[in-house]
């Protein structure tokens, strides 16, 4: 405990600390933003796929509520994300530092959104755990 | 240059351990949750070091919003779908 608590203080008095949660910060846009255009792109295709099998108007409709309803919690999981990270990122251009509860919501919202994105979509790694 | 980024891995290899250990028997609570801010500055951090990468001058990046495009793929598809079935008739 004591060389944890060596360690800790270390973290908090590094000069390196704002540039490492800064990187880390970053890293998390980069990869969610990365993450956009695959996301879309296969909610995109399983509308068409909706499209190329309805038999009728009713039809393709009734698919489309259901493809939104595979996307929908992946949208919300990303702009619960979006709002964490802008507060991380807030605290860390505002004071150079982070509290554990903004870390502790940007590490929920990132594990989020990781756990109900489609099987099609894969998750780039950014270091954060989840399995716990 | 070299130098800096060694000894920052260095930095990052020791403090991941110590986060790591300290992660498998601290239980919930204050300790863990500064562990939480470290683990995840700590391991992007170090990933980002090996890549060589360096300090964010000026703003932090932020994550795009996905409102536009969702709005857009459904206006194209409720067209797609009613160009099929206007077409059919």
């Amino acid at each position: 405990v004591k060389r944890l608590a060596v360690g800790l203080l270390f973290v908090a008095c590094s000069s390196t600390q704002r540039s490492t949660q800064a990187q880390a910060a970053n890293a998390v846009a980069r990869a969610s933003n990365d993450l956009q255009p695959v996301l879309l792109e296969a909610y995109r295709s399983e509308n068409e796929a909706c499209i190329a099998k309805a038999q009728s108007m009713a039809e393709g409709k009734a698919c489309f509520l259901e493809v939104d309803a595979r996307f929908d919690s992946t949208f919300r999981a990303r702009r619960a994300l979006a709002i964490a990270q802008d507060a991380w990122a807030d605290e860390l251009e505002r004071t150079g530092g982070t509290t554990a509860d903004t870390a502790r919501r940007l590490v929920a919202a990132w594990c989020e959104l990781a756990r109900v994105a489609p099987k099609s979509v894969a998750v780039p790694s950014v270091g954060i755990r989840c399995d716990g | 240059m070299v130098e800096e980024v060694d000894m920052e891995e260095n930095i990052y290899a020791m403090l991941s351990q110590i986060a790591e250990t300290a992660r498998t028997i601290v239980p919930d609570g204050p300790v863990q949750q500064a562990l939480s801010v470290m683990a995840v500055a700590l391991d992007a951090g170090a990933a980002l070091a090996r890549a060589g990468s360096h300090d964010p001058a000026g703003q932090i990046e932020r994550i795009l919003s996905d409102d536009a495009m969702i709005a857009r793929a459904r206006d194209d598809r409720e067209s797609a779908l009613r160009a099929k079935f206007e077409e059919d008739e």
